[in-house]
Order: C-alpha cells, then sequence, then structure tokens
C-alpha cells in the first residue's frame, strides 16, 4: 500500500477566478494578528512612499544643486538622501521580521487547527485517506497558503502603493509626459488576461504530467522483477523517454506563452525610455522640462516594469494556495467523531460488557485515486460481523480465536468505538457505547496493538505518552512488572533513549513488553490485547507470559490470542468463524467438543509452524 | 570548484549549445550596458543644445538596442529554460535506465517515494543550477568588465572611488551566505521533526484515540510548531540582515555617485550625462555582485542534490548485465536453448547477513516438471529469482548445459523463461499490452494464451474487451484476474522453462484444476518450474523439492514424500486441515 497516496493527482481548485468565498474562512485565522498585520501594511506602504523620493532627490541635485554649482545644496541632498535610505531600510527591515513572523505563526494555528481536528475525526476517514496525504494537507497545504498571504498579497499590494505613488510624483512633476507611459498600459493589462487564460490550463497539464512520470517510476520500481525476467528493460526506459518527451513538449509550450510576456514587458520598458527621451527629449531641448525630470521618469519606468516580471510567480502562488484552501477546508468540513453525552456516575467500567445480535459492515473504501478507477468498488455491506452475542463480565478473560478475517479485529475496533455498528447494540454497564463519553469509554480500555507504536520522544514519554502527571516510578514499577525494566536500564540512555532516532531494533518480543509497560502504566480496567503472532525464543516467551500474567491481573481481558499458553490461560475463548461466533468454552472444553475448535488448534498450534522470516 | 559530474558531463555533450549561450550571454550583457552610455549622449547632446535631429538618431539608435536586448532578453531565458528542461529528461532517462537494472538490494535501500522524490525535487534543483545558476556568474563576470571598461574610460579616479566599496558585496556574500545555510538547515530540520509528529500520530492513531491522548499531542505538536517559529523567525533575521547589508552597499555606490559625481560635474570634470551614466551603471553592478557570491551557495545545495541523484545511479545493481562490453562472453544460440538443462549447485544465497538459501542443489531437465513445496518464507520464491538471474548466488553456480551463467548474457539468458510471480505484476496499461509486454505476437497466440489463462469469457465481458485499461498496478481487475493475465503473460511464446510462484492460490479449484490441464497441455515441450501451496497440484511433477529455512530437506514425487510422513506429509495434513475449517 506505500505511497498510494504520492500519486495521487491533487485536483485543481475547482473555484473559478481568484476564489474570493474563501477568503472569510481564512481570515479568522489572521484576526490574532490583526494588529501587526496592519501595522506592518502601514509600514510597508509608508516605506513604499518614500522610496519614491529617492530619484526625486536626484532630480533636486542635477536640476538644481549641480545646475546652481553649490556643493554645499548637493552635501545637504546626499545628507537627506542617505538619512531616506536609512529609513527605508530600518522600516524595511522590521516589517519583513514582523511580517515573517505573523506569517510563520499564523500557519502554524492553522497546522494545529487542523492536526486537532484530525485526531478527533472518525476512524473510517483515515480508511480512507492515507497517512502520506494527511501529512500533505497539514504541511504544505498551510504553507501554500502562508505563501500567498505573507508573500504575494504583500508584493502585489506594495506593487498597487508603487503604481499609485509614481503615478502621483509623475503626474505632479509632468503631467503630459505621464500621459504618454499610461497609454502604454491598456494592452498590457488584456495581454496579462489573455496570458493568464492560456497559462492555466498548461500548467494544470505539466502537473498531471509530473504525476504520471512519478506514478510510472513508482510502478517500475515495483514491478522491477518482473521486467528483468521478460527482459523488457529497453522498452521500460524507452516509455520512461516518451513521458519525459511529453512534460518536455508541455513545458515548452508553457515557456513559449511565457517567453511572450517578457518579450512584451521588456519591449514595453524600451518603448517607455524611447518615448521619454524621445519627445521628452524634445521638450526639453526646447527648455519646456528639465533633464532632472527626464532622469526621475526613466527611474520610475524601471520600477514600473520590475513587477511585472514576477508575476509569473505569482500567479502560481495564487491558484496553489487557492486549491489548498479548498483541500484544508474540505478536512475541517468533515464531521468529528461523535462525542457522546453520557458520563456514567461511576468513575469506570462496573459490571459487564454485551454485544447484542450485533452485525457490522465497513464502508466501502472510497478510493481517492482516479475518478474513473471508482468504479471498482467493493459491495456494499459485506458484512464482517454477523449476529454477534456475546457478554463479558467483569473479570472475565476472553480470548478471541479464528482465521485471519474471521472478524476478530473487528470486534475490538467495535468496542474501542472505531467504528459503530450497523445493527444491534453494544453496552458497556448498561449504557449504549455509542451514548457513552468516548474519552469515559477509552479511559476504560486499555489497548495494546501487536506490534508497538512508537512516537517522538525517549522510552520514558513513550511509557507515559507524554502524561507528565505520572511520575516516573509509576513508569520503572510498571515496567518491571512488565518484565522489560533491565532491558530499558541497557540501553545507551536508559529511559531517556529515543529508540526512533538511535535506530534501535527492538527484538519483536520486547517491543511486545513494552507495550504491556504502557498498558500498565495506564492501568485501565479493560484490556484489549492483539498479541504478536511471530515466534519468539523460550526465554522471551517466558518473559512474555510473567508480563501478560502481571498485566492481566485483576482486569477484564479481551484476547486475540495467538499463543498456546495464552488460550489454556483465560477463562473463556470465543471462536470466530467467516463473521460468526461458532463456539465458545474453554480451551479443554472446546477440545473434547472436537469441533472447529479443535481443527484450528491443530492447525495453528500443532502442524509446523512456518520458520517465518521477520 | 564544484566536482558535480552530472553537470559537466552534460555540457561536454552540448558544446556547441554551451559556447552559444555563453555568447549571447555576453551579446545581452553588452547591449544591455549601452543603455546608459546612450543616455548619457543624450542628455550631454540636450545640455549643449545640440539639433533635435541628433537627439532623435539617438533615441533610434536606443530604439534599436532596445528591440536588440528585448529579442536576446526573451531568447537567453528560453534557451537556458529548454537547457533545464532538456537536463531533467536526460538526467531523469539516465539514471531511470540505471534503475531498471537494480535488484532487491536497492528497492530495499531506496523507498519508490525516495526515488521518486530524488528525481523530482532533487532534480529540479540541480538542473535549475546546471541551466540557469552557472550563468549567472559568468553573466555577472561579463557586466563587471564590460562595465568597468566604459567607466574607466570614463574617468578612472571616479570609477574607483564609486566601484570599489561595491566589491565589498562579494566578500559580504561569502562570509553571509554560510551562516543563512546554517540556519536555513536547522529550520527545516523542524520542518521535518514537525512532520514526524504528524507522521507518527497519523499512523498511530488508533493508540492515540485508545490512549485519549490527543490534547497531549496536540500540546507537543505546538510547542514542536513554536520551535520552529523560532528557527523560522531567525532564518528571516539572517536574511534580512543580509539584505540591509547589500542594499547598504548599493545604496553606499550611489551616495558616492551622487556626492563626488556632483562635485566633479560641478567643477566640470564631469558631464552631467556622464554622471547619469554612472549612476545607472552602478545600479547594474550589485546584482552581478550578489549572484557571483550567491553561486557557491547554490552550487553546495546542487552538489548536495546532485550526489543524492548520482547514489542511485551508481547503486552496484545484484547482478551485473553480463552483456559482452561488462563480463559475459557468450550468447545463447537457439541449439542451447532448445533443450535446456539447468543445474544448482551448492548454491547459498544470503541477504542483509541472513542466509535465504543454503547450499541448494537442483537439476532441471529439460521438458521435467519440477515441483517446490516448503513452508512460509523457506526461500522456494528466491529460487526462481535466482534461475532467472534476478538475483545472483554468494556461492554455487547455476549453469545451462554445462555453461555457467556467469559467463552467458543475462538477456539471452533470460529470453528462455516464462515466469509469473507470486504477486502479479501489472501496469496501467491495457490487457493486451500488459499480456504482450513489448513482445510481438499475431492475435492468434494472444487468444490461445487467455484462453489457457481462464480469461477469455472475462475478457470478453469488458467493454473494449484485450483493449480494456486495466488502472494502476492493474486496479480494476479483482486478484484472481490479475494473476490470471500474470498468468497469461507469463505463457505467451511458450517459454523452454515456465517458472510459475504460487499463482493458482487466488483461483477457486475448479478453475484451478482446468487452468492446470490447460497449462500442461500447452507446454509439455517445456520446462515446468512450480511453487504451490496446494500440494495436490504437485502431485503430477517428476520431482518434487521441499524446503526448510532455506534448505532442501526433501525429495521425491508427491507420493512418495507422503509415504515419509516427514516435512511433506505434514504440511499436506496442514492443508487438508486448512480446507475443511473453510469449508465449516
Amino acid at each position: 500500500m506505500f505511497g498510494e497516496d504520492l500519486f495521487y493527482l491533487e485536483e485543481e481548485s475547482k473555484t473559478k477566478g481568484l476564489g474570493l468565498k474563501l477568503l472569510p474562512r481564512i481570515l479568522p485565522y489572521f484576526r490574532k494578528y490583526r494588529a501587526k498585520i496592519i501595522t506592518a501594511t502601514l509600514l510597508l506602504l509608508f516605506s513604499t512612499v518614500l522610496s519614491l523620493f529617492g530619484p526625486l532627490l536626484l532630480k533636486q541635485a542635477i536640476d538644481v544643486d549641480i545646475a546652481k554649482g553649490s556643493i554645499p545644496g548637493l552635501i545637504r541632498t546626499s545628507i537627506i538622501y542617505l538619512a531616506l535610505q536609512a529609513v527605508i531600510f530600518l522600516i524595511g527591515y522590521f516589517q519583513r521580521i514582523e511580517l515573517s513572523k505573523v506569517g510563520e505563526n499564523a500557519a502554524a494555528d492553522l497546522k494545529e487547527k487542523l492536526f486537532q481536528h484530525i485526531l478527533n475525526l472518525p476512524m473510517s476517514f483515515f480508511d480512507r485517506n492515507p497517512v502520506g496525504r494527511l501529512i500533505t494537507r497539514v504541511e504544505s497545504d498551510t504553507e501554500a497558503l502562508k505563501l500567498l498571504f505573507t508573500s504575494t498579497a504583500v508584493v502585489l499590494v506594495q506593487d498597487f502603493a508603487l503604481l499609485i505613488g509614481m503615478s502621483v510624483v509623475m503626474i505632479l512633476v509632468n503631467w503630459k509626459l505621464y500621459l504618454l507611459i499610461f497609454a502604454l498600459l491598456p494592452p498590457f493589462v488584456y495581454f496579462f488576461y489573455w496570458f493568464q487564460k492560456r497559462i492555466r490550463p498548461i500548467y494544470v497539464e505539466i502537473r498531471r504530467k509530473v504525476a504520471d512520470i512519478n506514478n510510472f517510476i513508482n510502478e517500475t520500481i515495483w514491478g522491477l522483477p518482473v521486467i528483468q525476467a521478460f527482459n523488457q528493460e529497453k522498452n521500460f526506459s524507452d516509455k520512461m523517454n516518451i513521458h519525459n518527451q511529453e512534460k518536455y513538449q508541455k513545458e515548452f509550450l508553457g515557456m513559449k506563452l511565457w517567453y511572450r510576456v517578457w518579450f512584451m514587458v521588456d519591449f514595453g520598458e524600451v518603448l517607455g525610455f524611447v518615448l521619454v527621451l524621445g519627445i521628452g527629449g524634445i521638450w526639453a531641448l526646447k527648455g519646456l522640462i528639465t533633464i532632472g525630470t527626464l532622469i526621475l521618469f526613466i527611474s520610475y519606468i524601471m520600477r514600473l516594469f520590475m513587477p511585472l516580471r514576477g508575476l509569473s510567480d505569482q500567479l502560481n502562488v495564487i491558484q496553489r494556495a487557492l486549491a489548498s484552501g479548498e483541500r484544508m477546508f474540505g478536512i475541517l468540513d468533515t464531521r468529528l467523531e461523535e462525542p457522546g453525552e453520557i458520563k456514567p456516575i461511576f468513575k469506570t467500567f462496573q459490571k459487564e460488557i454485551v454485544f447484542s445480535s450485533v452485525n457490522f459492515a465497513y464502508e466501502p473504501r472510497q478510493e481517492t485515486l482516479v475518478k474513473e478507477d471508482l468504479a471498482k468498488c467493493p459491495e456494499p455491506k459485506e458484512w464482517v460481523l454477523k449476529d454477534i452475542n456475546l457478554t463479558i463480565r467483569k473479570g472475565e478473560k476472553v480470548a478471541l480465536v479464528g482465521e485471519t478475517g474471521a472478524g476478530k479485529t473487528s470486534i475490538i475496533n467495535l468496542l474501542l468505538r472505531f467504528y459503530e455498528p450497523q445493527f444491534g447494540k453494544i453496552l458497556l454497564d448498561d449504557y449504549e457505547l455509542h451514548k457513552l463519553d468516548k474519552h469515559f469509554l477509552r479511559r476504560c480500555i486499555g489497548f495494546v496493538p501487536q506490534d508497538i507504536i512508537l512516537f517522538p520522544g525517549s522510552i520514558l514519554d513513550n511509557l507515559r505518552l507524554f502524561d507528565e502527571t505520572i511520575s516516573e516510578d509509576t513508569v520503572y514499577n510498571a515496567a518491571k512488572r512488565a518484565r522489560i525494566h533491565n532491558r530499558i536500564l541497557n540501553l545507551p540512555e536508559g529511559y531517556k533513549t529515543n529508540l526512533i532516532q538511535r535506530g534501535i531494533n527492538l527484538s519483536q518480543g520486547e517491543r511486545q513488553l513494552l507495550s504491556f509497560a504502557r498498558a500498565l502504566v495506564a492501568n485501565p480496567k479493560i484490556l484489549i490485547l492483539d498479541e504478536a503472532t511471530s515466534s519468539v525464543d523460550p526465554q522471551t516467551e517466558h518473559l512474555l507470559q510473567e508480563g501478560l500474567t502481571e498485566l492481566l491481573a485483576g482486569r477484564t481481558a479481551i484476547i486475540i490470542a495467538h499463543r498456546l499458553a495464552t488460550v489454556q490461560m483465560v477463562d473463556r475463548i470465543v471462536v470466530l468463524h467467516k463473521g460468526k461466533i461458532v463456539e465458545e468454552g474453554t480451551h479443554s472444553e472446546l477440545l473434547s467438543r472436537e469441533g472447529y475448535y479443535y481443527r484450528l488448534y491443530k492447525l495453528q498450534y500443532l502442524t509446523p509452524v512456518s520458520s517465518e522470516v521477520t | 570548484m564544484f566536482k558535480i559530474k552530472l553537470v559537466f558531463d552534460f555540457w561536454k555533450r552540448q558544446k556547441t549549445r554551451l559556447i552559444l549561450l555563453i555568447l549571447f550571454t555576453a551579446i545581452g550583457t553588452a547591449i544591455s550596458l549601452s543603455f546608459p552610455l546612450i543616455l548619457r549622449y543624450i542628455i550631454d547632446g540636450i545640455r549643449t543644445k545640440l539639433a533635435t535631429p541628433v537627439v532623435i538618431k539617438f533615441v533610434l539608435i536606443l530604439l534599436g538596442f532596445g528591440i536588440g536586448r528585448s529579442l536576446i532578453s526573451v531568447f537567453l531565458p528560453f534557451a537556458r529554460g529548454r537547457t533545464n528542461e532538456l537536463f531533467m529528461w536526460h538526467t531523469r532517462n539516465n539514471v531511470f535506465t540505471q534503475i531498471l537494472r537494480m535488484g532487491h538490494r536497492f528497492t530495499n535501500k531506496f523507498p519508490s517515494g525516495d526515488v521518486i522524490e530524488r528525481l523530482d525535487h532533487d532534480l529540479q534543483d540541480l538542473s535549475w543550477f546546471a541551466c540557469s545558476g552557472i550563468f549567472r556568474p559568468v553573466e555577472g563576470i561579463f557586466t563587471i568588465i564590460i562595465a568597468l571598461i566604459i567607466l574607466i574610460r570614463m574617468n578612472p579616479l571616479f570609477t574607483l572611488i564609486t566601484v570599489s566599496p561595491v566589491t565589498l558585496a562579494i566578500f559580504a556574500w561569502l562570509k553571509l551566505g554560510p551562516l543563512i545555510e546554517k540556519w536555513y538547515l536547522a529550520w527545516r530540520e523542524k520542518i521535518s521533526e514537525t512532520n514526524n509528529h504528524l507522521e507518527a500520530n497519523f499512523s498511530g492513531i488508533k493508540l492515540v484515540k485508545s490512549y485519549v491522548m490527543e490534547e497531549r499531542s496536540q500540546k507537543l505538536f505546538r510547542e514542536t510548531l513554536n520551535q520552529r517559529i523560532a528557527a523560522a523567525v531567525k532564518t528571516v533575521i539572517v536574511e534580512a540582515k543580509i539584505g540591509i547589508i547589500f542594499n547598504g552597499i548599493a545604496e553606499l555606490g550611489i551616495l558616492l555617485v551622487l556626492w563626488v559625481g556632483g562635485i566633479f560635474v560641478i567643477k566640470q570634470k564631469l558631464t552631467l550625462g556622464e554622471f547619469v551614466a554612472f549612476n545607472g551603471y552602478i545600479l547594474m553592478l550589485i546584482t552581478p555582485m550578489f549572484d557571483i557570491g550567491n553561486f557557491f551557495v547554490a552550487g553546495k545545495r546542487a552538489t548536495a542534490a546532485e550526489s543524492r541523484i548520482r547514489e542511485l545511479a551508481e547503486f552496484k545493481p545484484d547482478v551485473p548485465l553480463n552483456s559482452i562490453q561488462d563480463r559475459g562472453q557468450i550468447y545463447l544460440t537457439l541449439d542451447t536453448a532448445i533443450s535446456p538443462t539447468i543445474e544448482v549447485n551448492d548454491v547459498t544465497f544470503s541477504y542483509n547477513g541472513k542466509t535465504v538459501l543454503n547450499n541448494i542443489n537442483l537439476k532441471i531437465p529439460a521438458k521435467a516438471k519440477i515441483g517446490i513445496a516448503g513452508t512460509v518464507g523457506s526461500g522456494k520464491s528466491t529460487i526462481m529469482r535466482l534461475l532467472l538471474g534476478i538475483a545472483e548466488p554468494n556461492q554455487g553456480s547455476i549453469k545451462l548445459n554445462g555453461i555457467p551463467l556467469k559467463e552467458i548474457d543475462i538477456r539471452t539468458w533470460r529470453q528462455i523463461y516464462g515466469y509469473a510471480p507470486q504477486e502479479p505484476v501489472l501496469f496501467s496499461d491495457t490487457i493486451r499490452n500488459n499480456i504482450l509486454f513489448g513482445r510481438n505476437a499475431n492475435e492468434q497466440e494472444l487468444n490461445q494464451v487467455v484462453k489457457i489463462a481462464q480469461l477469455e469469457q472475462e475478457i470478453k465481458d469488458m467493454p473494449k474487451g484485450l483493449d480494456e485499461l486495466i488502472g494502476e498496478r492493474g486496479l480494476k481487475l479483482s486478484g484472481g484476474q490479475k494473476a490470471r493475465v500474470a498468468i497469461a503473460r507469463a505463457l505467451l511464446g511458450k517459454p523452454k522453462i515456465l517458472l510459475l510462484d504460487d499463482v493458482t492460490s487466488n483461483l477457486d479449484a475448479e478453475t484451478e484444476q482446468k487452468f492446470f490441464e490447460a497449462v500442461t497441455d500447452f507446454i509439455k515441450d517445456s520446462t515446468l518450474v512450480i511453487i504451490s501451496h496446494r500440494l495436490a497440484i504437485l502431485s503430477n511433477c517428476d520431482i518434487i523439492y521441499v524446503l526448510d529455512n532455506g534448505k532442501i530437506v526433501e525429495q521425491g514425487t508427491h507420493n512418495e514424500l507422503l509415504a515419509k510422513r516427514n516435512l511433506y506429509w505434514q504440511l499436506y495434513q496442514r492443508q487438508l486441515m486448512a480446507e475443511e475449517l473453510a469449508r465449516m
């Protein structure tokens, strides 16, 4: 299943135009930083306006100081220029830092919000969305929005202010000359409109082509043995060549459009120069305008055309951010897991768990790959559990056994309220499970999955799951009871060891013991244990049994059992087959009955267990 | 300067392109640099009250140069951009072609996501540097040289005064560039930390929920995010400081022009036009300084990207190509392959320090039907991979009619086989192309294998028949259909030796039976090596090898092995029980 999310072609923004509809939803995340944003924007505008004075001072130097031959005047102008630049730099410096702080903080807020929301979504959501895709949502999509607001928006505001400011100055200095330049603008506006309409589909196609290539690489790597066995290396490398060529051609189309724009911009600038120098020059000869004015106009024209060159990036950022925003809010709009209202008076589990006539099917998995591939969905309502009736009394230890796909995991999934049954009821102390406060329920229950799930952090953190209200002694004690304390002490940094960072591989048995310790720290009333399947050496087997005995003491337990010792230890075995309970009883009872369990037992525990590779 | 082999090799093949690009860069730079000069003549012309036609003449020259500049300023990035894409195309192709030779060790070391990342983002970084990045300093050097010549000819003393502070920019960048890099890396570190956090929580969602740690996780996430913000802001602060320094240096130049230049003009040591030209040139000199400094930083990043890409291409394949060029000598002729006898002598294969096959001896005579049985993970599939030459034994030898595999061109060797692996490998293409798989066959041959693979009816039911697209990895087909398409592929062309690796586990008993009758009939003149968990299927084999833990523990016919009441018998009993259970 690895990486299927990698090639999931991100849908393009469905919103046409500027997608202003998204704004009211995004803006609240920036409200907290309103004061800072306004200050930064004002500062930005201020320094933009100030920067307009640079060429004006040059004009002053040429037309007044130099013309009059006044060295003190020149020095004064130079000092003003210096001071002006210093102020602009300082403002720019602080504005940039402040704005980036706002951007980073707002992006972090968005990430946190998304993260929180995702953690509280129902399990079915995680079935539909591979981890990689969720990470992309939280990471890249928020970053795209950040870029839009802290970079592109700023640039656009600045450019706009510059345009207005320069226009005002030019009109004031010489409105006739300004009109000459202004006449150049309308064709540009039209041209950009024309261009952005044409470039969009090309961008989409390029992105699709990149997805194709990545997909092809993925498939090829997966199929390498077969490709080699059939001598198809040449063929595949030719196919890759074609993919690459197609991408190249698409890029080429995009480039051709782009360079038309570049030419227009560049040529526009030249035309501006020529107009100003030609007509302005003649006017200057006639003494209608000064040389300083000419130079002022020329330096403004250069500034006028600069932003146009960066427009491509901006267009791209806007498009991506819009698509990102849509996807992000798509997740935020997904309904959360029902919290459940009932908080029982008793702080915890008192009496019994009852499954009564439970039928359950997983919702068909909506593959989000390519639309046409959706056609092939599993039949809805393929029952995974059929008519399950089961009562587990307080203190009882029950083993679930059956072949793969018999429905063992589904029972514990229901019990943990990861899913809800379509029919029937599950009761905990007479409360319907889905009406119970989910946190109350889950605090009653400790879950030990087949393999330990490690989070970034030390062993200590992992055992108490970052709950710092749990003392270190409690953790040590639990680890001792789980028979893993000594092993932990032998690690390079003991309980402070970060297993992931250090790349330390614990054996399967040790990992299971660590899981036991984690459950012992949580100290739940009900324990759900999914036993690891792999065989371990006799020494570890012994430790596992000791640890398990400690873990089960005084608890109600439901165990998906894989070990002979475990099924012999429990009070009752529930035998599942094709989603139904077929037998119930103790190990010896069931054996003497010589029914399904008897055969399953022989198959699983007596005939040679494969020398499994790990 | 930078030992970027891929880039170097690329340009070595594209010498003409390189020379043209450099030439046009030089011309473009020269034209751009002529602007302030023309401006100077116009202004001095206006100043000295020249006749209007003269000014107009200069303006027309400006227009001509302007059009020239516009053309080149479009042509150059266009040419570079195209080269950029070309570079990506070629590099991706080359690396991909290398990857096609790789075996298990490669795929284990580099998950496909990693390969894709390297051939996408890393390649983008590298190719930008290779095709645009390296021209920046070239342009910069041209600019500096030409501008200096013009300026010195105008006024050497003034040039010295105004240009010298600008050169500080190079040194500033050399000093500060690494600093940015350092903070940037620290920031990246924090970004991957947040990603690790996300990964752990989303993969471990069941644990997060069942231990009610949502709030704690969120708090931790926030802490990581806060550290990330701090790192990001630090990077921005460094960048902002550098920005100030650079712009400060630029403004210092302008200030000097304004001040010293103004005085020079007043004292009539400089014309006003020259003054304006100087102003223009100083502005034009800043970017090159920055580009030259930046080149070193970008170069470092590109070197890193390149080594990540080259790591893929230069990975040693599990099995050498054995082509004539490499070390193989012999092409199989039709005669040698017409009745191939394969011998596997004392073969040991280990992987990651774990012995997968231990001292295996097999004899596969031509036209024999060989069965392989054994426990899960006992090394059965590995035997097939060794036979195919997809993996190479650590010890021992594999021979065809007495010729060692190592002496035969691997491609000719593989031609004698048809192979269907345990997990059917299908590609997003039509059924037809998945079966043909790059080989030629007429419609009749194709229909024959489709029929044997029991696919005939199902293909008829599909709207486009054989030309139906089956989606990524055969997504649109059921497990059984996928297996049978893979089988049809293996059968096509009636291979001399057919290897079937437990291909029927997805078929129901009836289809399986029909299938085997048809296959046996079809390839009665070929060798068959078959792995199966359904031991009944092996009952027709001439000999069955039983594997456990990488060793052959038993061999014989089905009945002989059952009579031994050993592992094979146990496996058989186990299977009977499993079937019984399934029927209950």
